[in-house]
């Protein structure tokens, strides 16, 4: 379980380095790393590219309903929600 | 880099409702062809500006004249982006061809027209190319392979935007298309979208039509030190080259400068743009 957490998170991170144009910087984040709010490079055009960015590399369809501000809040409730949806 | 920089003009093509901006970047040295450049959609044409610069100025440099038009509704041309559809951008990319086969019959320049065309600037690439049933060498900078998923993401930045202010997004998605449907504009990250503008890029997809015989050349960013093209991409490619068509396809470093926030870079995407195009000059 925490093997396959851990590999969601990188995941994740990689997402969001490639996405944010972060240079590496996704190196530093950990769980509690807040995003939306947070992170300047996180504007609304981003959250979209992520969005489509998780369906193609996750190979999952994502509804708007599931959706709220809560899911990008820090960088551990992206990559749960994604664990939910892989679940 | 050549510290000489090309000449550049800007002006406008066209009156009143027909008015456009067109920067024209003359050829230095040895003329090899002209490019007329096809430009992304909505922000995704601001975020790109720096780095098409950089490039048109190298192609430049290497003897090919680049002709940029913001097309009706974008950047400094006329009208507002809630004007724009589908087919008046077909329109205008004519307009565009038109004139550089204008400037190329007045300076007695040969060479081929080379269409660059950058992420949805490739799906309008696309329909222009069937439906005129034109073959041009064509140089597509990480091509937006289907029309649909993409208008979808670009309706999410409406998402993005209600999350950022009330972390509740309700179904927005759903009353956007409703309101398409409806044949209403929908305002989406300070752009107006009509229907008819939604309905021409969600049925669009990029491909070449069977009179299509001149090469393509597809260069994609990747990350990582050994970039790969996306599968989707290369799945394309393999599927076009089997129908007959000659096809590339390069993966280069770089970061995603269309939709990043902060004006970012993909330098390396220029040297293959250029081995390309020194293949199709005569």
């Amino acid at each position: 379980m925490g093997s396959t957490l851990s590999t969601h998170l990188r995941h994740v991170l990689t997402l969001l380095d490639d996405s944010l144009s972060l240079n590496g910087q996704s190196a530093s984040f950990d769980r509690d790393t807040p995003l939306l709010g947070a992170l300047p490079e996180l504007d609304s055009m981003a959250v979209a590219t992520l969005l489509t960015a998780m369906e193609e590399t996750f190979g999952i369809a994502i509804g708007d309903d599931e959706i709220d501000g809560s899911v990008f809040a820090t960088v551990g409730s992206l990559a749960d929600f994604i664990e939910q949806k892989l679940a | 880099m050549s510290l000489v920089f090309p000449k550049r003009d800007a002006c406008f093509l066209g009156e009143h409702e027909e008015r456009r901006f067109c920067l024209f970047t003359h050829a230095m040295g040895r003329p090899r062809g002209t490019i007329l450049y096809v430009h992304p959609f909505a922000e995704e044409l601001n975020r790109s500006r720096r780095m098409v610069a950089l490039a048109t100025q190298a192609f430049a440099q290497q003897g090919w004249s680049v002709l940029q038009m913001d097309l009706r509704g974008c950047g400094d041309s006329e009208g507002d982006f809630s004007d724009a559809c589908w087919d008046s951008w077909l329109a205008d990319l004519d307009r565009a061809h038109a004139w550089l086969d204008a400037f190329k019959a007045q300076h007695d320049l040969r060479g081929p027209t080379v269409l660059w065309s950058l992420r949805a600037g490739s799906l309008l690439a696309s329909s222009w190319l069937a439906q005129r049933g034109l073959s041009q060498p064509w140089l597509a900078w990480q091509p937006v392979l289907q029309g649909a998923p993409y208008l979808t993401q670009f309706l999410r930045i409406r998402l993005g935007a209600d999350l950022a202010s009330s972390s509740q997004s309700g179904n927005v998605l759903a009353e956007l298309r409703a309101a398409l449907k409806r044949g209403e504009t929908v305002s989406v990250g300070g752009y107006g979208l009509s229907a008819a503008l939604a309905g021409g890029l969600e049925s669009s997809g990029l491909a070449l039509h069977a009179g299509f015989q001149s090469p393509l050349c597809v260069i994609e960013v990747a990350s990582g030190a050994a970039p790969e093209l996306s599968p989707a991409t290369s799945t394309w490619l393999d599927k076009a080259r089997r129908a007959g068509h000659a096809c590339e396809g390069v993966a280069t470093s770089g970061n995603r400068f269309w939709q990043s926030a902060e004006v970012e870079l993909a330098l390396d995407m220029i040297a293959p743009s250029q081995t390309a195009l020194r293949g199709w000059a005569p």
